[in-house]
């Protein structure tokens, strides 16, 4: 590649970048109103998968309760939409046929999703049974961990077919 | 003989070596970087105040600001720290694909993507700062300060603090690394 070519296509990228990532925020605050039951959904799963467990989780709403008191709440942040359009602007706006770029969103995203839901689920059982350890996972653990597994996730989309010689 | 593997756990145990490495050098080095930002971003406020501020950083608190004429600082409970944190992926983004294509210029990438960090870490601090003086009538912000600059703040406040948070380090990766990312796309797509 050359270095015109290489600037002509970063422009082109990051404007393909900025306006799919702004897009879908505005879409992701339209629809607002329905992320409630996205919540409450997470909630409700998370709490039920905790309580395969320890019967004592239970959820109402978008609350996690455990032995009654009201442990965990799923709110806005929880619910890794931030990381869902992340990567399907990065994996849109990648100079690369659309073809593969729109099968890269539909394999990615749900592996990110299920990646999240776990998050929540350890984050529920830090919640009930070391409640002290509560702030480091969750701010100082997890927030990045949610980064490095969307790079993870965008790297091993790039180099999903290379193959490179190790001497033996 | 050579055997042909997937570099794909080579790269992501390089990315996490390097991010080992860059939460270290983070944790050394924040409360130099926290003051930069808020030096920074208090240059940035007095383009917009017509009186001078001092910002500073109370670790567990948030920051203060004071300016001649007030009785007690106004303290933001903004955690520095955690805003911050994810500086840490920049370098490790940045060496992580420097090192994987051999491509030289490291140190200079790497300083390149702290730089974009400070500045999108500055701009974030001083629009959260900005957002609450703007809410309440404040000396700080003169009387005829745009309706429609508010508006934007508050869009934007609102805006990084969501997304922010994950969105930096991806654009000072792609800022300094863009064509190595383009080629290793390239090298898999000759391999398939």
């Amino acid at each position: 590649m050359t270095e015109g070519s290489v600037r002509r296509s970063f422009i082109t990228c990051g404007v393909i970048f900025f306006a799919v990532f702004i897009g879908l925020y505005i879409i992701y605050g339209l629809a607002e109103p329905l992320m409630e039951h996205y919540f409450n959904w997470l909630a409700t799963t998370v709490a039920a998968a905790a309580a395969w467990f320890d019967p004592a989780v239970s959820a109402r709403g978008n609350l996690i309760f455990y032995e009654g008191t009201a442990a965990l709440r799923v709110i806005e942040g929880c619910d890794g939409i931030t990381v869902f359009i992340l990567i399907a602007a990065a994996v849109l706006s990648f100079p690369k046929p659309f073809k593969q770029r729109l099968l890269g969103i539909a394999i990615l995203i749900p592996v990110l999703f299920v990646i999240n839901w776990l998050r929540l689920f350890i984050l529920a059982e830090v919640r009930f049974y070391v409640p002290d350890w509560f702030q480091l996972f969750h701010v100082y653990l997890f927030q990045p961990f949610m980064i490095f597994a969307t790079f993870a996730c965008f790297i091993i989309w790039i180099l999903r077919h290379e193959k490179t010689d190790v001497a033996h | 003989m050579k055997k042909r593997t997937s570099p794909i756990k080579h790269y992501l145990l390089a990315f996490v070596l390097w991010l080992g490495i860059s939460t270290g050098v983070f944790y050394l080095i924040f409360p130099y970087y926290a003051q930069a930002i808020l030096f920074l971003a208090g240059h940035l406020l007095s383009l917009i105040t017509p009186i001078g501020v001092d910002l500073a950083y109370v670790d567990r608190v948030g920051i203060t600001l004071t300016y001649p004429g007030i009785p007690q600082a106004m303290v933001f409970r903004t955690n520095l720290f955690s805003i911050a944190l994810n500086w840490i992926f920049a370098p490790a983004l940045v060496l992580t694909t420097v090192t994987f294509s051999f491509k030289g210029q490291a140190v200079v990438r790497v300083v390149n993507a702290l730089l974009i960090m400070l500045v999108l870490h500055t701009l974030h601090v001083t629009l959260i700062l900005l957002y609450f003086l703007t809410q309440a009538t404040n000396p700080l912000i003169p009387p005829d300060f745009p309706t429609i600059l508010s508006g934007l703040i508050h869009w934007l406040y609102v805006f990084i603090d969501k997304m922010g948070y994950t969105l930096f380090p991806f654009i000072a990766w792609l800022a300094v690394c863009f064509k190595d990312i383009v080629n290793l796309f390239e090298k898999s797509q000759t391999a398939r």
